[in-house]
């Protein structure tokens, strides 16, 4: 069978090159550091592209799984690099 | 920009600071953790991990009255424990030397679709509690390469913000910002596979 391919269209090109230069700019817009005309501009595009909107979704997700991740607790440091820290540290701080 | 709120880290320093026998004891339960925590995301295994926070707390002890303030002994730290988890004994099978190209991490039309919102309905509550997922994510995280996977840690996950992050790892904050979109999209990009995978096949 023949695989039917996508028909371009100038919209969909020029949606498509919005689409890179908003993707470039996604982590900016997540932190809210992206400046505001470029902001403003984004929020434009998002209003009619879900892809887009999808996509933005799932970026803001993986950032809060990544800062949801925590590790297993650590074990105790041995008795013995616990005491030669802590005896570092109580000389350091008694000298002036 | 506003300021951010103290790191655990900056916090237990600042304990260290009194001088007080028992906020020295506090502080270095928080520094292991800390630092065992991060040796863990980098190096992704108890033994180096351990190994990390014996080494960076003992240079630690002998240097902490150097610094001016806390943010500067923190950021030492992060470099301290860095490199000491660099210079560990298991190399990560995966964490391949390369750059990320954003071009080849974005999804080609059509990939990207409307289906994405379903798969990703997910909140961080259920997340933390599914163990597959946070494998998946940490599998991720050490599928990265060296340099993106540090600034996604120290950013993400140990709080530092972006100019502090550069002095980590001594990269401009135009690089920290760039390596760190990337490897978020790196990490989406696995992350979505999983999610997407065919489900209802019980193991």
């Amino acid at each position: 069978m023949k695989s039917r391919r996508p028909r371009t269209t100038p919209a969909r090109r020029a949606r498509s090159r919005e689409c890179r230069a908003i993707f470039a700019a996604l982590s900016e817009f997540v932190d809210g550091t992206l400046p505001a005309s470029a902001c403003q501009k984004l929020r434009e595009h998002l209003k009619g592209c879900s892809p887009c909107i999808a996509y933005l979704d799932s970026l803001q997700k993986t950032v809060d799984l990544c800062q949801a991740y925590q590790t297993p607790a650590a074990p105790p440091p041995s008795p013995a690099v616990r005491r030669a820290i802590l005896r570092a540290f109580s000389k350091r701080v008694a000298r002036p | 920009m506003p300021a951010r709120d103290p790191t655990r880290v900056e916090q237990a320093l600042d304990w260290l600071q009194s001088g007080s026998p028992a906020d020295a004891e506090r502080a270095l339960a928080v520094l292991q953790d800390a630092v065992f925590g991060f040796g863990m995301k980098v190096c992704g295994n108890p033994a180096d991990a351990e190994d990390t926070a014996q080494e960076t707390l003992l240079r630690l002890a002998r240097s902490f009255k150097k610094f001016p303030n806390t943010r500067a002994l923190s950021v030492w730290l992060y470099k301290v424990a860095r490199s000491q988890c660099l210079m560990g004994r298991r190399k990560s099978k995966f964490a391949p030397q390369h750059m990320l190209s954003l071009d080849e991490l974005m999804p080609s039309q059509g990939q990207h679709g409307d289906s994405e919102t379903k798969s990703w309905a997910i909140t961080p509550e259920e997340a933390v509690l599914q163990g597959e997922l946070r494998d998946r994510l940490e599998t991720a995280i050490h599928a990265l390469p060296k340099g993106y996977r540090l600034v996604l840690i120290l950013r993400e996950m140990e709080g530092l913000d972006t100019r502090e992050v550069a002095e980590v790892m001594d990269v401009s904050e135009a690089t920290v910002k760039m390596r760190l979109h990337r490897a978020r999209v790196f990490v989406r990009n696995e992350l979505d596979k999983y999610l997407r995978r065919p489900r209802g096949n019980p193991a």
